[in-house]
């Protein structure tokens, strides 16, 4: 990719930024409730809430009020929680690592076992792994997040016993337990992620092995696994290449409810914790950073979008 | 000495819970160093066949029968050890669209080295220096800068010297083509069958060419065998095949094969009706119902390979023709048509059409045009791909806008120009029923009642031949391709068109039923007077179809007249060399131009035809020649042929 589209790009993001700085501040702003009742509790006085109030800054009009964060937001501050007074830059390092853990691996057992099973499905289509593989999937697709985390609870930590139900060490305290306490949030958040790759996987990989140029491949000698991983799957994976950073948008969204369900320190829990306060700096903070992740993610779709297909690299390159 | 033999094979798919029966009972034998040509229309089951004959059985396709290449049978073999040992080993396939055949996301030289190294145990180094000789061996410029492209980075003739070399890399004894030069410009097309025909003769590889292009094969080929209904129904010598076929088929495929030799037909030859469903076996002999020489006995017994002329000639017919007798169609006079008081409907006067690509120099598709279509004729316009024929096309149609130049329609309004594609499936709306189809233009003419417009697509339908009983409420991708077209023409005639672009009507058809077509777009012409621009590569079906013929190279016009005259009697080097690259004029085959147009869009200054003309002089480098008048209706844009004395008021600027 070229320098300019890079800037281009750079551009475009910081673009996206500022609106959603935007239109979170003013949802902020409008919705019912006020940090500073929620910080002194139903019995405070009027005199104590316009204390806090103005201790806040939050006696200010909005618009000022969102330009003082704006500047020092530029320099690298995003303000301090009313809550905690810790600054909101410490509880995102805090917990940002723990959710992008959650929401990669996640990713990486959907698709790994998703490719597998989806070029298989393709390969024999009505055949075993294809017909558990659709309606295994769609019973996946169809239950809610929180259902299947709820099962798996059920299943693998009150009945069997073999995983925590909730919280997790730190990988440095306890390296064996935090792998344990990360499985069943992985497979709860990675259960319709991988029903979804496997559908459209299969669908695409059906396309393209009907191609001639599968034929010219099998008429060549290549053994079966070269058909399906070089031939079959690149092609096939396009699709999936510029989906990949969409569903994990959703993710961030599943985190909220799986760190919800095992009680996980994640970004997620952080949010809804800071909208149960009111607490407006924080939950800036983290939609503002899942949005920078958002959007960085999309760009490297793109980029492996090119790589998987040098049709698009060479339209793009004048 | 016998290198594959064939015996009792047969080949069913699967469809649903019917099985069709491609290929029945056929035996074969292919010697060393042997062409054998595999020749039929589509659904004949000769690619079927051409699979079968390597072991390759796809789920759901059942072979039976014995297929031995030297002495392995290979019908023994499963799908892993023929992968390991046949495929691309022994035998090279050379796959029919080479547009499709190379993976459009792996580098060439990836795709050329992959199965050497499996087969020969090579490494890549060594993978990527023999790659680079297969390259050269097939004549592709600088072959080791073409290992590191994409596919999509190669024009389609690149592309199929590619898919041969592959077939080639690991040197078999046996090369399966699949229509290996169909999808391909006829001068690209001879280079590729004269490097095929070298390569085989060099390398002492046999060939089984699969094609449904009969003069071609019988050019290339040491024997012929032609396949009907999923039978060998005739097998001879190519030699003299022409005059001495015996079944009527091969006469038939024969003579509804354009020519560019002999008196332009008023009415091609087609083969009526269409391929038996092979779903239950024929009764009797499957060619019967469309045969004119069948009687009684060829609808109840079916008939076996017999010799029929001398032991190396067999046929399976019940009423073996006599050499050389005409089969079907007989001369008849040219009714009278408006074309011949040449009034114009459509003018284009230096037209220029470009694309336009964001952060790019804008692509000239067609640099200054000047044509005019009379009313009631056919124009043909020929051209390799690329030449901005399809373009040309588009803009008379006012679906391009020109970007110089006028298009006038001196004869009436502008909304009456009627496109025909070469997809004509693609064209239809799958959602609709045929009825529904041809009706829609009247619905946005604003004529009729729902059920006036029906009775008028209906009567449309019957005019183009097809029957609205029956088909009406079909949708359309239950039509063959013959059908399609027809109700593609149907939908065009019902917005009453004056002019039609056809823009390659008939490529993607049989050989019989291109026949039909053209037949039926003259029929349209003489009964409705509409003009139509007829473009096409094919150089016999442009001179079948057409009055007046234009010639483009590379957005311009390089000549232009009666087909007679243009097609008959080119004067232009490049129309002389295009009709020189067409099979089927009585010599060998001739690679008559070597090399591919330079790219589109990069002008040299001078001829556009310069750096592939054999008689090209300084002055060609120089100026563009314009077009010359060489007489009442030819005119030239050659420096050689017509040094411009007096240049014509079309020519271009």
């Amino acid at each position: 990719m070229t320098l300019a589209s890079v800037m281009r790009r750079a551009a475009r993001l910081l673009l996206v930024l500022g609106a959603i700085s935007i239109v979170t501040f003013g949802l902020l702003a409008v919705m019912p409730g006020d940090p500073a009742l929620a910080l002194l509790g139903p019995g405070a006085t009027d005199a104590a809430v316009a204390e806090v109030r103005a201790s806040l800054g939050l006696d200010r009009p909005l618009i000022v009020r969102y330009g003082d964060w704006l500047l020092s937001a530029l320099g690298g501050d995003l303000g301090t929680s009313y809550q905690t007074g810790q600054p909101v830059v410490t509880s995102l390092a805090d917990r940002f690592p723990l959710s992008i853990e959650l929401v990669l691996v996640s990713q990486i057992v959907a698709l790994a076992v998703a490719v597998p099973v989806g070029l298989w499905s393709a390969r024999r289509p009505g055949g075993i792994v294809d017909r558990i593989c659709s309606v295994g999937g769609l019973g996946l697709l169809s239950l809610p997040m929180f259902a299947l985390g709820s099962l798996l609870v059920y299943v693998f930590a009150v009945t069997l016993k073999w995983l925590p139900a909730t919280g997790i060490p730190s990988f440095g305290d306890d390296p064996l337990g935090h792998v344990q306490g990360l499985i069943l949030p992985v497979l709860s958040l990675a259960g319709w992620q991988f029903a979804m790759y496997a559908q459209i996987l299969r669908g695409e990989a059906r396309t393209v092995l009907a191609e001639d140029y599968i034929e010219t491949a099998v008429l060549k000698g290549l053994p079966t696994r070269a058909i399906l991983l070089r031939h079959t799957l690149k092609p096939a994976s396009l699709s999936l290449a510029s989906l990949v950073p969409i569903t994990t948008g959703e993710l961030i969204g599943g985190a909220v409810v799986v760190e919800t369900l095992y009680a996980l320190p994640g970004v997620g829990r952080l949010m809804v914790d800071a909208i149960a306060a009111r607490d407006l700096l924080v939950l800036q903070g983290a939609v503002l950073a899942v949005a920078v992740v958002f959007v960085m993610l999309n760009l490297f779709a793109d980029v492996v979008v090119r790589w998987l297909d040098p049709r698009i690299r060479s339209h793009h390159a004048g | 000495m016998t290198l594959l033999t064939l015996t009792g094979l047969n080949v069913s798919i699967a469809d649903g819970t019917d099985r069709i029966h491609a290929v029945r009972d056929v035996g074969m034998t292919i010697a060393r160093r042997e062409i054998v040509g595999l020749v039929g229309e589509s659904g004949c089951g000769k690619s079927t066949l051409s699979r079968a004959a390597v072991g390759l059985r796809p789920a759901g396709v059942t072979v039976s029968g014995s297929v031995r290449l030297d002495d392995t049978e290979l019908l023994d073999l499963d799908h892993r050890t023929l992968a390991a040992e046949v495929w691309g080993r022994k035998v090279g396939f050379i796959p029919q669209n080479p547009m499709g055949a190379l993976n459009p996301v792996l580098r060439i030289g990836h795709q050329l080295t992959e199965h050497m190294r499996r087969h020969l145990g090579i490494g890549a180094r060594e993978a990527r220096t023999r790659a680079a000789d297969a390259l050269a061996a097939t004549g592709i410029p600088a072959p080791v800068a073409a290992l590191d492209k994409f596919p999509h980075e190669l024009s389609g003739g690149m592309r199929q010297r590619v898919a041969i070399a592959m077939a080639l890399a690991c040197d078999p004894a046996l090369l399966i083509a699949d229509e290996p030069t169909t999808a391909l410009d006829v001068t690209i097309q001879a280079q590729i069958i004269d490097l095929l025909v070298t390569l085989c003769r060099d390398r002492d590889m046999a060939m089984l060419l699969v094609s449904h292009d009969l003069p071609l094969v019988l050019q290339v080929a040491d024997r012929v065998d032609v396949m009907y209904a999923g039978r060998v129904v005739e097998r001879a010598p190519s030699t003299g095949l022409a005059e001495r076929r015996a079944m009527p088929y091969t006469a038939a495929l024969l003579d509804s094969v354009p020519t560019l030799s002999g008196p332009q037909p008023v009415r091609l030859p087609a083969i009526g009706g269409t391929p038996p469903d092979l779903r239950a076996a024929p009764r009797g002999c499957a060619f019967a119902v469309r045969c004119g020489h069948a009687d009684a006995e060829c609808a109840t017994r079916e008939p076996t390979l017999q010799p029929v002329r001398g032991d190396d000639h067999l046929t399976a017919c019940l009423r073996p023709l006599e050499a050389k007798t005409p089969v079907i169609g007989e001369d008849e006079t040219a009714p009278e048509t408006a074309a011949d008081r040449a009034v114009p409907v459509l003018r284009a006067t230096d037209l220029v059409l470009e694309y336009r690509v964001p952060g790019r120099p804008s692509f000239r598709a067609v640099d200054g045009v000047s044509l005019e279509l009379h009313e009631g004729e056919i124009l043909g316009l020929v051209g390799e791909s690329g030449c901005g024929k399809s373009t040309l096309g588009r803009a008379l149609t006012g679906l391009i806008r020109p970007a110089a130049g006028t298009i006038e329609h001196p004869a009436g309004e502008t909304a009456d120009v009627q496109l025909i594609f070469q997809d004509a499936k693609g064209s239809l709306n799958p959602r609709r029923s045929i009825l529904d189809v041809v009706a829609e233009p009247l619905l946005y003419a604003g004529r009729g009642t729902t059920r006036e417009r029906r009775e008028e697509a209906a009567s449309l339908l019957a005019s183009v031949g097809l029957d609205p009983e029956v088909l009406g409420r079909r949708a359309p991708r239950r039509l063959s391709g013959g059908q399609a077209q027809r109700v593609a023409i149907a939908r065009a005639l019902a917005a009453k068109p004056r002019v039609l672009v056809c823009d390659e009507p008939v490529s993607a058809l049989d050989v019989s039923v291109q026949a039909q077509i053209i037949n039926l777009l003259m029929d349209v012409r003489t009964a409705t007077s509409v003009s139509i621009l007829f473009i096409a590569h094919d150089l016999a079906a442009v001179r079948a179809a057409s009055d007046r013929v234009a010639v483009m190279y590379l957005g311009v016009v390089c000549e232009i007249g009666s087909a007679e005259e243009v097609l008959g009697a080119p004067r232009h080097p490049y129309t002389k060399a295009l009709v020189a690259s067409v099979p089927g004029q009585g010599g060998r085959l001739r690679a008559s131009l070597s090399g591919e147009p330079p790219a589109p869009g990069d002008p040299s200054s001078g001829c556009r035809f310069q750096t592939r003309c054999p008689e090209a002089v300084p002055e060609c480098a120089i100026t563009r020649p314009p077009l010359v008048d060489l007489g009442p209706t030819q005119a030239v844009a050659c420096h050689v042929v017509a040094p411009s004395r007096q240049a014509t008021g079309v020519s271009p600027s």
